[in-house]
């Protein structure tokens, strides 16, 4: 199992298309610690779970895993929905994206399940309005 | 008196019914093990309703199904599809499944469950701790969107597996 060309499977395209923005949006992913100084700056969080590994009845193939891909998109409170959809939209097409790949003989073979919201909160003591989406994936490795 | 046949079906509607209430016991008992455990009110605060049926009665951990409503048996009912719906009573319900941003203080008291995480706050999600060179001020005790994990990681289509399994292999 390589758990890190599963996650290098979602990450990469996210950076990628956070980076072409212009103004490029940060993206922080897990065990990063690090949040922009200005707390209103905007600012998109990846996170990837892992569930269950090399279940046997998934597909024929052991070297596979489960898991969900969580991702969070901080805008400033108070300025309507638009920039975040926006940006919510940038995720969600790379996330159809991923699920475009065809099965070869290397590298990682991705699906991604239905995408849940996204939902928004905004809560009384943070300065952002929090857009948020969430997705199952199923990765098998291949090499 | 009952026909074989529609005993059979009779049967087969309560195994239907005791599989979803067995599948609600094991799902409820995975959150309160999965998801955070500080003084224990939110793992003792998960609760099965039956819309149409009933409010389910409010147990604690370890969850079995006298902690879920009945459902009724009939035709009709059991056309309906059965259902539950799981949720938690406690307030910051959101928040401890990370589907919310929120205010979080360390209580000053030991947790009940393990701490999974620690070290200075520095963000608004329960996870939000970063590496500290002093003394830990914060702690978490549930790795970050477990929620989310269980049920799209494959561990609730388990439970749901087993709460099948579990009702289907009983003589009543």
């Amino acid at each position: 199992m390589n758990y890190q060309a599963i996650r290098a499977a979602v990450e990469n395209p996210l950076l990628t298309a956070f980076n072409a923005l212009v103004p490029a949006v940060p993206v922080y992913f897990d065990n990063i610690t690090a949040v922009p100084p200005n707390t209103t700056t905007e600012y998109i969080r990846v996170n990837i779970t892992f569930g269950i590994t090399n279940e046997p009845t998934l597909t024929s193939s052991v070297d596979n895993a489960r898991g969900a891909i969580i991702i969070r998109i901080f805008t400033e409170k108070g300025r309507g929905p638009a920039r975040n959809q926006t940006l919510l939209t940038t995720a969600v097409n790379v996330l159809e994206t991923l699920n475009n790949s065809t099965k070869s003989t290397t590298g990682v073979y991705f699906k991604v399940g239905e995408i849940n919201g996204p939902t928004f909160s905004a809560t009384e003591q943070a300065p952002h309005f929090v857009g948020r989406i969430d997705t199952s994936y199923v990765a098998t490795v291949l090499s | 008196m009952a026909t074989p046949l529609g005993q059979f079906n009779r049967d087969i509607r309560r195994k239907i019914q005791s599989a979803t209430r067995h599948a609600a016991a094991e799902i409820m008992n995975d959150l309160a093990k999965e998801g955070p455990l500080w003084s224990g009110e939110f793992a003792n605060s998960w609760v099965a309703d039956a819309p149409g049926v009933g409010k389910g009665p409010q147990g604690s951990y370890p969850y079995s199904i006298r902690d879920t409503p009945r459902l009724p048996d009939t035709v009709a009912a059991v056309n309906k599809n059965p259902k539950l719906v799981i949720s938690n009573t406690t307030d910051y319900a959101l928040q401890a499944m990370d589907l919310e941003e929120g205010y979080f203080r360390d209580p000053g008291t030991e947790p009940q469950g393990p701490v999974v995480l620690e070290g200075r706050r520095y963000g608004r999600m329960r996870t939000d701790i970063g590496p500290t060179e002093g003394e830990p001020t914060s702690r978490a005790t549930a790795p970050q969107d477990w929620f989310v994990n269980y049920v799209n990681g494959g561990g609730m289509q388990k439970s749901l597996e087993n709460g099948v399994r579990i009702a289907f292999a009983r003589n009543n």
